[in-house]
């Protein structure tokens, strides 16, 4: 068994065991389904669906950092270092299983829930609107987690990532309003980023930052651990 | 496993080891020095997470360069103040090491949790979280993970600090069993450990070797030096040099004071040795004894 998939399932099971915190983010990423539907607010399925996915997106960047934070805390302690890093020749690959693991654990649960959503109460809405959203979430989860990766190195807490990521999220709000570099945007380009194929595009650069964010995450926590 | 340590030096700040040598091949040795001696640094050394600046540590004949994940495949380690994730249970935590240390096939992890589940008394507490337990359990849950893979050398640093006494009298009695057929390094400032469990000691002060060999010539170094004076109060000439004394305490006729020196004060019988008596006359007397 490779020290990838050992790592990887140490950390679903590890991420797994903060149920408390799970259900949590789960509600808050969910519950606004619940409403919708109690509230009888369908009528215009595609706009509900952006509202929708415009709170979400705000939720879930501002729980990524809490929910990263229950399994790596920002600091190699002890008993990591000398009896679990000192075991693996890539001492990167338990940082990195973190971040993977609440990447797809998070983003999976939300794509989960939204796409019983769609499938129960979208009828004739086009299709693309829920791949344009799937990969939204995927791609802002995972430039969070990253960024969250980047900070918790930066400032030794994990949890202190939370402010810098506000901060970003405000002036993406804001100011920034580009695909390429916006943590998020105001709803009114929700709606576009999701469903025309030039934003998509330029969204899709996400996955060179996310990809730059890791290598570069993996490249500190390995300095800082190797001995 | 022969383990072979030659003049290990290492500097931090200041010189924290100096010129370490020493062989071992089977059975507990006692490494005892008072807070700073270097104990740590030189089971870090030996655990392969230091380097020395200068001297070498051999395992079988190799160097940690040689095949370092392979040597350390063969190391258990116990660092001081063992944890773990609070709410992984025990079966859990220890399948994780079982998998770090390339236990991969699962019926061959099983058996190596409950064998070392059962060597340890926690067969009964598998399923609890590792939050959840005593001091003393998280220690054993931090011996079975040293114990996985059944390894040749095992590193024992500060096991039994924040033990209570049954639990420190069952962790020594652990130790020995272990020791069998495994070179066991135990790491303390408490000497009774040392006493209950080693053959052979290492005695550390100031980053240098003070002793190393078997207890029993270790105590018979002192016979014939430890003294215990009865009377009305300490006398002047040990009141001058406080390191001689090794206990005093109050009495009905006024004091008893245990103390060392090459011929004793008036009113004074010999003393049997014990382990600490040795201990304390061989790290004083460069300072007060000479």
């Amino acid at each position: 068994m490779s020290e990838w998939t050992t790592q990887l399932s140490f950390s679903f099971r590890h991420l797994l065991k903060q149920r408390g915190m799970l259900a949590a983010a789960l509600l808050l990423s969910t519950l606004q389904i619940a409403l919708l539907v109690s509230a009888n607010r369908l009528d215009n399925f595609a706009d509900t669906w952006f509202g929708l996915l415009h709170v979400q997106m705000i939720l879930l960047i501002l729980l990524t950092p809490i929910l990263f934070n229950a399994v790596w805390s920002g600091r190699v302690q002890v008993f990591e270092s000398k009896t679990i890093l000192y075991y693996l020749r890539r001492t990167e690959s338990y940082f990195l299983a973190r971040m993977l693991t609440v990447w797809l654990v998070l983003a999976g649960s939300v794509i989960v829930f939204d796409t019983g959503f769609w499938l129960l109460y979208a009828r004739e809405a086009d299709s693309a609107i829920w791949a344009g959203a799937v990969l939204q979430i995927l791609l802002t989860v995972g430039y969070v987690t990253a960024l969250s990766g980047f900070f918790s190195l930066m400032l030794r807490r994990t949890i202190y990532s939370l402010l810098p990521l506000l901060i970003y999220l405000l002036a993406s709000l804001s100011l920034i309003e580009h695909p390429m570099f916006a943590l998020w945007f105001s709803p009114n380009l929700t709606e576009q980023v999701t469903t025309q194929p030039e934003q998509i595009a330029a969204r899709s650069v996400l996955m060179i930052w996310i990809l730059l964010l890791m290598i570069v995450n993996a490249a500190w926590f390995r300095r800082r651990t190797v001995r | 496993m022969k383990l072979k340590v030659c003049e290990v030096s290492k500097r931090y700040d200041s010189k924290v080891l100096d010129g370490i040598s020493f062989e071992v091949d089977q059975g507990i040795v006692g490494l005892l020095g008072e807070n700073g001696a270097g104990k740590t640094t030189l089971m870090e050394i030996i655990a392969t997470l230091a380097r020395p600046d200068t001297g070498k540590v051999e395992y079988d004949g190799k160097e940690r360069d040689e095949d370092l994940y392979a040597i350390r495949r063969r190391i258990g380690y116990l660092p001081q103040k063992f944890d773990f994730f609070a709410k992984i249970s025990v079966e859990e935590a220890l399948d994780y090491f079982c998998r770090l240390k390339h236990i991969s096939s699962p019926e061959e992890r099983k058996r190596e949790i409950e064998e070392k589940l059962v060597q340890v008394g926690l067969i009964e507490h598998r399923k609890k979280q590792f939050g959840a337990l005593s001091g003393g359990m998280k220690q054993r849950v931090g011996i079975a993970q040293a114990m996985i893979g059944d390894p040749a050398l095992l590193l024992v640093d500060e096991p039994t600090v924040g033990l209570d006494p049954h639990e420190r009298a069952a962790f020594r009695q652990l130790l020995s069993e272990l020791a069998a057929d495994r070179v066991v390094l135990l790491s303390t400032h408490i000497v009774e450990d040392i006493a209950m469990t080693s053959e052979r000691l290492l005695v550390l002060h100031e980053g240098r070797v003070n002793y190393y060999g078997d207890l029993s010539t270790f105590i018979r170094s002192v016979e014939g030096k430890v003294w215990m004076y009865r009377g009305p109060s300490v006398p002047e000439s040990l009141r001058r040099r406080p390191s001689l004394i090794l206990s005093s305490q109050a009495t009905a006729e006024g004091v008893e004071v245990r103390y060392i020196a090459e011929t004793p004060i008036e009113r004074s019988v010999p003393v049997e040795p014990t382990l600490e008596h040795a201990y304390m006359y061989a790290n004083r007397k460069r300072t007060d004894y000479e």
